[in-house]
């Protein structure tokens, strides 16, 4: 049994490709999926701008519908995958609201925010799930392990029922 | 436009989303409907540790 | 703070290069004074306008803002433009402010004051916790005058394991593990142990 390393506490940060770097890398690949090719579209026609910030916790933010941003903590720096998945899902929930599909107002009832919120959470995993997948069944991706990766984030049940869900038709 | 997964309403993961859900919704209370300047939360009282 | 000043806060935070955008109308603004600090004091910025709402917390001496960013550099920089105060009495919630902001690539540090009180104990098994129970070290701070340095000993959770840990922190606050050993395997926190509560000072 492996023991932890409290020292791994104390790092001053890991060295990291430059953001744009990322980016740009990030958007590549997912363009090499169809409905990431959307995303990638959609950047590009509403100017959106991407940045990468130091946060505690990897965590993407869309404080304005053309800027988003990807946060993660240096000492604990997310994988690739897991950064382009980030991605996808933050810039379709810029689609949602570059197409009026916006969160309640605060002072919304909160049945609204259920209804609303709910959905739009499950629209954007249902396209996390769907560019994972497509970039999953490239081999140029395999090491990628975007099915995998989306395991880690949270999705493992989402993403079984949308295997079934799609191989159901 | 929205898509949908059939059976995603009983996941622990819209259990999770619920309670952000409801989370955010209590930020209704800090902010006053006609109030566009931020509210704050006042702290003065909490004793130095 | 009242709301002016908190406006002042996100006038002075989006006048730098590196800010972070917040609503202006649906951010909550709150700070909190740490008592080993004598200038610097916590802001935590939340934002109420997206879903999930989104949380930033810096420590500032009114001009400006370091963003704690999960690593120990921002607590280290404040600890230089703001010398520490520590002594016997805050020694313990310093290390407790430092482990809620500084993370490893195995998640959060934890320091166990009391197992029962331990986050999460209810979620264990009845012999899980009699396990923690047993192996438990109670906290105990030593001052070391030759080198003017806490030494603290403690059980730290980490990882999903538990620890027995001799934490050195010097008077400029740089903390270092003097030793660490394993006490305890296969203890999962469900969930951040520190939550969203203001617990830092």
């Amino acid at each position: 049994m492996a023991s932890k390393d409290l020292n791994d506490v104390l790092l001053p940060g890991r060295p990291l490709p430059a953001d744009s770097l990322m980016i740009a890398k990030a958007l590549e690949i997912l363009s090499a999926s169809p409905h990431g090719q959307q995303l990638v579209n959609f950047v590009e026609k509403k100017n959106i701008v991407i940045k990468i910030v130091r946060t505690p916790k990897a965590v993407s933010y869309l404080p304005e519908k053309k800027l988003v941003y990807i946060g993660f903590n240096r000492n604990n720096a997310i994988s690739p995958s897991c950064f382009i998945l980030m991605l996808a899902g933050i810039l379709r929930e810029a689609q949602q609201e570059a197409a009026g599909i916006e969160h309640p107002d605060l002072h919304a009832p909160l049945e609204k925010h259920k209804e609303i919120s709910m959905a739009k959470h499950e629209d954007k995993v249902w396209y996390i799930c769907t560019v994972a997948t497509e970039l999953n069944d490239q081999r140029a991706f395999t090491e990628y392990k975007f099915l995998d990766e989306l395991r880690k984030m949270g999705h493992n049940e989402a993403l079984d029922l949308y295997l079934l869900q799609e191989r159901n038709g | 436009m929205l898509q949908k997964i059939k059976g995603f309403g009983d996941t622990k993961e819209a259990q999770k989303v619920e309670a952000q859900i409801i989370e955010r919704h209590s930020g209704a209370e800090l902010f006053a409907p006609a109030v566009t300047a931020p509210a704050v939360k006042h702290t003065l009282n909490v004793p130095r540790l | 703070m009242n709301r002016e000043q908190a406006g002042r806060v996100l006038g002075q935070l989006s006048a730098r290069d590196d800010a972070i955008v917040f609503s202006r109308d649906a951010t909550e603004v709150s700070w909190r004074g740490l008592a080993f600090f004598s200038n610097y004091r916590l802001c935590r910025l939340t934002n109420y306008a997206t879903m999930p709402t989104f949380t930033m917390t810096y420590l500032t001496d009114g001009t400006e803002y370091i963003a704690l960013d999960g690593t120990a550099n921002p607590i280290y920089t404040a600890d230089e433009k703001d010398p520490l105060m520590l002594t016997e009495e805050n020694i313990l919630p310093y290390i407790e402010f430092f482990f809620s902001h500084v993370q490893g690539s195995e998640g959060e540090v934890f320091l166990v004051r009391d197992p029962h009180k331990m986050p999460f104990i209810n979620n264990f098994t009845d012999a899980q916790k009699q396990s923690i129970v047993q192996n438990f070290k109670p906290v105990n701070v030593q001052f070391d005058a030759a080198h003017n340095a806490y030494l603290v000993e403690a059980t730290l959770h980490y990882g999903g394991t538990l620890m027995d840990a001799s934490i050195a922190v010097m008077p400029d606050g740089k903390i270092s593990f003097e030793r660490q050993h394993l006490l305890l395997s296969g203890i999962h926190f469900p969930d951040s142990p520190y939550g969203r509560n203001w617990i830092e000072g």
